[in-house]
């Protein structure tokens, strides 16, 4: 024999239960019930309890019986004890449907999607209609949800999901538990792999790129000596679009930079085009070319790039 | 040991444990796996399947210490339990069970399913998401060798094509459109599809697409062994300007001449009843999915078209009771009459897959109430005149014992689909919201 009450079945004194999480349902259903529970005296359907100290027990699951067995004024009840661990409680809570069983969002299976579309479809005033449920679904199941931070990506699938009112039943059924996206070296990265970070930049994340195109980001960028790029400020003299530190800021999400250092000759011309004027007056100043003061920046590149 | 001297040593009441250890690994080393291409008690999730098996690919990849891609699955019970009836419940749990495992995520690389209790065995296939039956139950008592080599031929050369055959006998559920935008759907996921449209009196099919039937073909190469199929395959392919791998599937068309020769006794005289199944067997290594357009009736074409397929799609309409009623009609008696014909030469024969809703226009959940009615007097009445066959699960395959759930697969109504076909293309091409609909349907159904 154990000591442990733990998984027994017991007759509790009602004064030796503290209630847990209250019971929502309505008085009706609790005073009827309490009628019927009265006429037979004992509830056959236990309450689950936890034990909080010797003698003392506090309600985690059956919080409506608990209630019915007090409108019925029963000075005893039986309860089943079970362990006091979270998880129990949390597992307790929703197998006596008392809280909801969340999906994560961030890992489920197209079946798991589909059924909890579904579930909140067929709530009332469900944001889902017949007609955008299945296209939900397979948006849903194509994107890259595991980077998700918010459902804010919900809002730009063009399934009617656009205000924060209709997106709260999408929190009420799923959460998320967000991966952190690999950022991709810009200094050394490969075409495929811009091209790849470019593709969830455009389409993935919450603030798309207004007037930008992906084949022509994707070229510049490729193309660019961004070797030695110290910082993103240069993307913005690409003619690509990005022109503001808003666009630029979407970058930097997926993009990092380890630049090696400069170079101290370059004759390359479409390098020298990127760099500042400030830059090539120093650039050239250390080549000891005089009376830089007065020349334009196309000047300065066409002296350095002819030295 | 032999697998004859196994056989006949087991006690007739072996247990689940005493067949699993005498009798497994000898019959599985029959079939030809060898030592280190056995695991027993494989994973799967938390649960466990009681055989696994793979041959080796080199010396590095030995399965048993790998225990990766699994390619063959082998569920055991005891001699008690009864695996030679399909309606007996201990067969019907086994088969379950099995498809479980089968269809777990880990279950991937898995091709094959055999269920055995060393008196009989039978063999199923995976393809994608659909498990059929490919053998009846055989018998492993004196002629234990002929199970041996029908289970061993067919796991030596898997085919690559499901073949489907989209059948009700009720007219107007929309098959033809089915059969196209499931197509064009299943290609869209990069699959090769053949599409076969053996229904000469309407010929729609090639009208959607825009093509012309062929004139006596398909006549020649139903009624003429020689005939190489290739020559009546026409492609038909998604042109648009801004696709650049525009997606394609292959046509067989309809043949007027089918029509014009009315009689079916002839007809039955100079093209016999596998003559489909033939055809399509030698182009089925270049197709993931083959698709039958069956004609809405029983006789020869729709005859020959449930023949020749792994599984039957019944499209019907919830506000058509003849739809439904000649689904069950078809799942209780059409489809076991192609299985009888079809065991005669070892296969299984045709599964039905559950039942799909078509084209349901703004249901009210009152028509919706009436349509449920309709479906429970059809299952019972199926209960009481056909043996106690059970249609719940064709109609309701989400529902249990402790779960009441009467979710159907079904396609809402759509301006779209029926649009499409004025434009000459599959609606799943042409329309966004089309596309998502059947991708969905194929997800449920094949993927």
């Amino acid at each position: 024999m154990s000591f442990s009450d733990i998984g027994n079945l017991i007759y509790l004194p009602f004064d030796e239960i503290e209630p847990g999480k209250p019971t929502e349902a309505h008085e009706y259903l609790i005073r009827s019930a309490a009628n019927h529970l009265e006429s037979i005296g004992r509830n056959w359907v236990p309450v689950i309890v936890k034990e909080t100290a010797p003698d003392q027990y506090q309600v985690i699951g059956n919080s409506f019986v608990y209630a019915v067995a007090d409108a019925a004024g029963l000075s005893k009840v039986w309860c089943i004890v079970a362990e006091d661990t979270p998880e129990t409680v949390a597992t307790t809570q929703i197998l006596a449907q008392e809280i909801f069983p969340k999906t994560n969002l961030s890992t489920a299976s197209r079946e798991e999607i589909s059924a909890a579309l579904d579930y909140i479809r067929s709530q009332p005033n469900s944001p889902i209609t017949s007609k955008t449920s299945t296209s939900l679904l397979s948006r849903l199941d194509e994107a890259s949800r595991q980077y998700w931070k918010s459902f804010d990506p919900i809002k730009k699938m063009g399934c009617g999901i656009t205000t924060d009112l209709k997106l709260k039943a999408f929190e009420k059924v799923f959460y998320l538990t967000p991966e952190l996206r690999p950022k991709t070296n810009l200094s050394t990265a490969s075409r495929e792999e811009i091209s790849a970070a470019v593709d969830y930049v455009l389409n993935q994340l919450a603030m798309p790129l207004k007037g930008v195109s992906q084949a022509s980001l994707v070229d510049c960028l490729d193309e660019a000596p961004r070797q030695y790029w110290e910082n993103f400020d240069p993307v913005k003299k690409l003619g690509c679009g990005i022109t503001t530190k808003a666009k630029l800021k979407a970058l930097e999400e997926v993009f990092y930079l380890t630049p090696e250092p400069m170079p101290e000759v370059i004759t390359d011309r479409k390098i020298l085009e990127t760099l500042t004027t400030q830059q090539l007056k120093d650039m050239a100043k250390k080549r000891d070319v005089k009376g830089l003061s007065k020349l334009k920046k196309a000047d300065l590149v066409e002296l350095l790039a002819a030295a | 040991m032999s697998l004859e001297q196994v056989l006949r040593d087991l006690p007739s009441d072996a247990t689940e444990a005493v067949v699993e250890h005498n009798f497994s690994k000898v019959f599985l080393s029959t079939l030809g796996f060898g030592n280190l291409e056995i695991f027993p008690q494989f994973p799967i999730g938390k649960r466990f399947v009681d055989q696994a098996a793979r041959k080796n690919t080199s010396e590095e990849d030995i399965f048993l210490s790998t225990r990766k891609n699994p390619y063959l699955y082998m569920e055991v019970k005891g001699r008690g339990e009864n695996l030679s009836d399909e309606n007996h419940p201990n067969y019907r749990r086994a088969a379950l069970q099995l498809k479980q495992y089968l269809l777990h995520p880990d279950s991937k690389t898995v091709k094959w399913g055999i269920l055995t209790n060393s008196n009989h065995a039978q063999l199923f296939r995976k393809h994608g998401k659909v498990i059929h039956p490919v053998t009846p139950c055989l018998p492993l008592g004196g002629n234990y060798k002929n199970t041996v080599n029908e289970i061993k031929r067919r796991i030596k050369s898997p085919s690559r094509a499901l073949i489907v055959a989209v059948y009700n006998n009720k007219g107007g559920v929309g098959k033809t459109t089915t059969t196209l935008n499931i197509a064009a759907a299943l290609t869209l996921y990069r699959k090769r599809v053949l599409i076969v449209d053996f229904d000469p009196n309407q010929s729609d099919l090639g009208d959607a697409l825009n093509l012309k039937p062929l004139n006596g073909k398909v006549f020649e190469a139903l009624a003429n062994k020689e005939f190489d199929v290739k020559n009546i395959i026409s492609t038909y392919k998604f042109e648009h300007p801004r696709v650049k791998e525009p997606p394609e599937f292959d046509v067989i068309l309809a043949d007027e001449q089918l029509v014009s020769q009315k009689d079916e006794r002839e007809l039955r005289q100079q093209i016999k009843f596998h003559a489909l199944r033939r055809l399509l067997e030698s182009v089925q290594n270049d197709y993931d999915y083959i698709l039958i357009d069956a004609p809405p009736n029983w006789r020869i074409f729709a005859q020959k078209a449930l023949y020749a397929a792994d599984v039957v799609l019944i499209p019907a309409r919830h506000d058509n009771l003849h739809s439904l009623q000649n689904a069950g009609t078809a799942i209780t008696q059409f489809i076991p009459e192609t299985q009888t014909e079809r065991r005669k030469f070892g296969d299984a024969g045709p599964i039905a897959l559950p039942i799909f809703l078509n084209n349901a226009f703004r249901v009210t959940p009152a028509q919706v109430e009436l349509m449920h009615q309709a479906i429970d007097k059809i299952i019972r009445d199926a209960k009481r005149n056909c043996s106690g066959f059970d249609l719940k699960p064709y109609f309701y395959p989400k529902d249990t014992q402790a779960h009441r759930n009467r979710k159907m697969i079904g396609i809402p109504y759509m301006a779209f689909i029926s649009r499409a076909d004025f434009m000459h293309m599959p609606a799943a091409f042409a329309f966004k919201p089309a596309r998502e609909q059947y991708q969905n349907l194929v997800k449920e159904y094949f993927l």
